[in-house]
């Protein structure tokens, strides 16, 4: 018992460590990245200001120091949140992210959950009978998905669903104009209208919601279907699932019990694969819903040059990566005892 | 041969793998074995052991089917059964070990869960009581301290444990003939040794029957009391350990003993010439291109026949 504890203990600690590691990496990037697009002086004040003012200035922002000390105290200040302050709405970067962050998760979990919902069931019963009927049909439809890119489906959607059929709203943002956001608690608006009890914001913030999710999840659904497929198709040849059929065991638990346990670790890491890819893959889908999230944050500072969002924006995608990798890993720690003895 | 085999194949043809691989691996082999008979199965790589073993399970790989033929198992036509009424076969009539058995385990369930769930599906009985004959059935095969070791995944198993464990599943429901696949394959020697004792005295003292397969004469001398030698997915003689080694009748057999002299134990056997491209179909005798007894008459194929009392073999010149 105790040396169970103590495995795990060491097996997070190594997890944490590789994630402190990434995270690093990213800084030293955006470092490097952030220094080679210039003086940030002169982004600030422009070519043209008084030299003994941008002296100033350079001693204040301490860009006179070595750059070994401007790159640990710039690791400093990021490692505990603080991302600078847009030179475009001079509003702290953090606050912005906080602000639009809950979109962008918003639409990225009602992708997930789409994705979770439809991908994965097909994925199992397609990799019952390789070859039939249906399983051509699940490869059709997910070939079909892949091609179609995503803007352009989102696209059709609006002409579709709001043009022709008016069923749902204008692709403006997350709820009706008219209607307030429902009481902060998840800043989910679906969840947090639901514990508000407010029916028309939830119906509201689902009918913006689902065009914009059904297309992102369009960009994940058919890997994560195909993936469940090639893995449980595979596990379904394997030695040991041919022993449990030679001694008997039925269908029903040779398929739902032996062989869908063994397929949860390559889905479960695949879905924290495609939660991080979600999470950094928004901005088309955001474009064209005019989604307030990250990824329309992002570009709206590009365009602006202003850089301290986007290096927040990178510093959060990947910090969601390595977290959804790391829950990822737990979960597979917990359940493949193969992975335990590494 | 007045008593009812146990279970007998007649004339099994088994086609197996895709497009261009696709071979006929199995032509037409018969064989029988009777009640507390050991059967050994010899032959050189690729003539069709395996597939004939997981035929009577019908557990042929996807790409595989069984092409013709009968198998009866205690006179039942087990070709014609259903999917659901095999699997009362399996396991519980008809047991199976596989080489490797580390692979053979499932890798996130405990070795003791996988042998009781096998146990409790066929026997019906309380998870409690399968628990406890798992681990019985573990200690019956040799695993120190049985009680832990049940808890234990099968990557904390040893391959000559692993072993073991597989044939304690394979046991547990105590069936009337065991199949075993080359059991102690990337076994070291010392545990090959013991685990084919293992196998040999549990199928002795539990009266059943023995399906063993190997490319190894030795083991075969060492565990069986029949002997079936196969070439080229046909059965070429079947008699008793005695007639078979010490007086074989079809040349393959002599050449085949012959080779197993020379060459000595756990060695893979090689005889001159090339076997038959298993792709195509053939008229005559399958091991005339190498016989240097081969006629005109070898352009038939030979039945196995009745040679002497017990002693069987499908060859012209016997
Ligand atoms: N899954 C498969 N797909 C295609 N061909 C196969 C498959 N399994 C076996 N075969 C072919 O069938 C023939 C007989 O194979 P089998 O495994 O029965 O031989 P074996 O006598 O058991 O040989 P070995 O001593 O090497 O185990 C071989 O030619 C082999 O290539
Ligand atoms: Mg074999």
């Amino acid at each position: 018992m105790f040396s169970w504890l103590r495995e795990s203990a060491i097996f997070l600690i190594r997890r944490l460590i590789s994630i402190i590691i990434v995270l690093l990496g990213v800084c030293t990037i955006a470092f490097i990245i952030t220094r080679m697009l210039g003086n940030p002086v002169y982004l600030l004040v422009g070519q043209q200001a008084d030299q003994e003012i941008l002296d100033n200035l350079i001693h204040q922002m301490g860009l006179d120091r070595p750059l070994y000390e401007q790159y640990f105290r710039y690791l400093g200040t990021v490692l505990q949140g603080d991302f600078g302050i847009s030179r475009y709405t001079y509003r702290p970067v953090l606050d912005e992210i906080a602000f639009r962050l809950p979109a962008t998760l918003e639409l990225v979990l009602a992708a997930m959950t789409i994705t979770i919902v439809f991908a994965i069931p097909l994925g199992i019963l397609a990799a019952a009978r390789p070859g039939s009927i249906f399983d051509r049909l699940c490869a059709l439809i997910s070939q079909f998905g892949v091609s179609m890119p995503n803007f352009w489906v989102g696209l059709i959607f609006i002409y579709v669903f709001y043009f022709l059929l008016k069923i749902l709203p204008a692709p403006l943002g997350r709820l009706d104009a008219t209607l307030r956001a429902p009481a902060e608690v998840t800043r989910l608006f679906l969840i947090d209208s639901i514990i508000a009890g407010n029916f028309v914001t939830f119906k509201s913030a689902l009918s913006h919601l689902i065009l914009p999710a059904v297309t992102l999840s369009l960009s994940s659904a058919p890997s994560t279907l195909q993936i469940t497929r090639t893995a449980l198709i595979h596990i379904l040849s394997s030695d040991y699932i041919r022993t449990a059929r030679a001694y008997g065991m039925p269908n029903r638990s040779i398929y739902y019990r032996y062989a869908l346990k063994n397929a949860i670790v390559p889905i479960i890491t695949m879905l924290a694969m495609t939660f991080g890819f979600l999470m950094s893959g928004t901005v088309l889908v955001e474009t064209v819903f005019n989604w307030p999230g990250l990824g329309l944050y992002a570009v709206d500072s590009m365009h602006h040059f202003d850089y301290e969002p986007i290096v927040g924006v990178v510093f959060l995608s990947a910090l969601f990566y390595v977290l959804a990798y790391l829950v990822a890993d737990i979960i597979t720690y917990t359940i493949d005892p193969r992975i335990r003895a590494e | 041969m007045s008593q009812n085999p146990l279970l007998e194949i007649k004339n099994l043809q088994v086609i197996i793998g895709r497009e261009e691989n696709r071979v006929h691996a199995v032509r037409g082999a018969s064989l029988k074995i009777n009640e507390k008979e050991r059967l050994g199965i010899i032959g050189e790589s690729g003539s069709g052991k395996t597939l004939t073993a997981l035929s009577i399970l019908r557990l042929l790989p996807a790409t595989g089917i069984i092409k013709e033929g009968e198998i009866y198992f205690q006179g039942k036509d087990l070709l014609s059964l259903s999917e659901s009424e095999m699997s009362y076969i399996r396991g519980k009539q008809i047991s199976i070990v596989f080489q490797n058995a580390a692979a053979a385990l499932n890798p996130l369930f405990t070795v003791g869960q996988q042998i009781a769930e096998v146990y409790r599906f066929h026997e019906g009985c309380s998870a409690h009581e399968a628990w406890a004959k798992a681990i019985e059935m573990l200690d019956a095969t040799g695993i120190p301290d049985p009680t832990r070791r049940a808890h234990a995944y099968p990557n904390q198993f040893s391959g000559g444990m692993a072993q073991r464990a597989l044939i304690a599943m394979a046991l547990v429901c105590s069936p009337k003939l065991l199949i075993a696949d080359e059991p102690t394959t990337g076994l070291d020697l010392t545990i090959q040794a013991q685990v084919l004792d293992l196998i040999k005295d549990h199928v002795i003292q539990s009266c059943s029957s023995l399906i063993l397969i190997s490319h190894d004469i030795a083991v075969i001398a060492e565990v069986c009391t029949n002997v079936a030698v196969m070439y080229a997915g046909d059965v070429l003689e079947v008699g008793s350990l005695e007639d078979v080694f010490q007086s074989p009748l079809s040349p393959y057999s002599k050449a085949l003993l012959k080779c197993f002299q020379i060459e000595g134990r756990g060695q893979q056997p090689y005889i001159a010439g090339k076997v038959p491209d298993l792709r195509f179909q053939y008229e005559g005798c399958l091991f005339a291109p190498r016989c240097e007894f081969a006629a005109d008459i070898c352009r038939n194929r030979p039945v196995l026949r009745e040679v002497k009392p017990n002693h069987w073999a499908a060859c012209h010149f016997t």
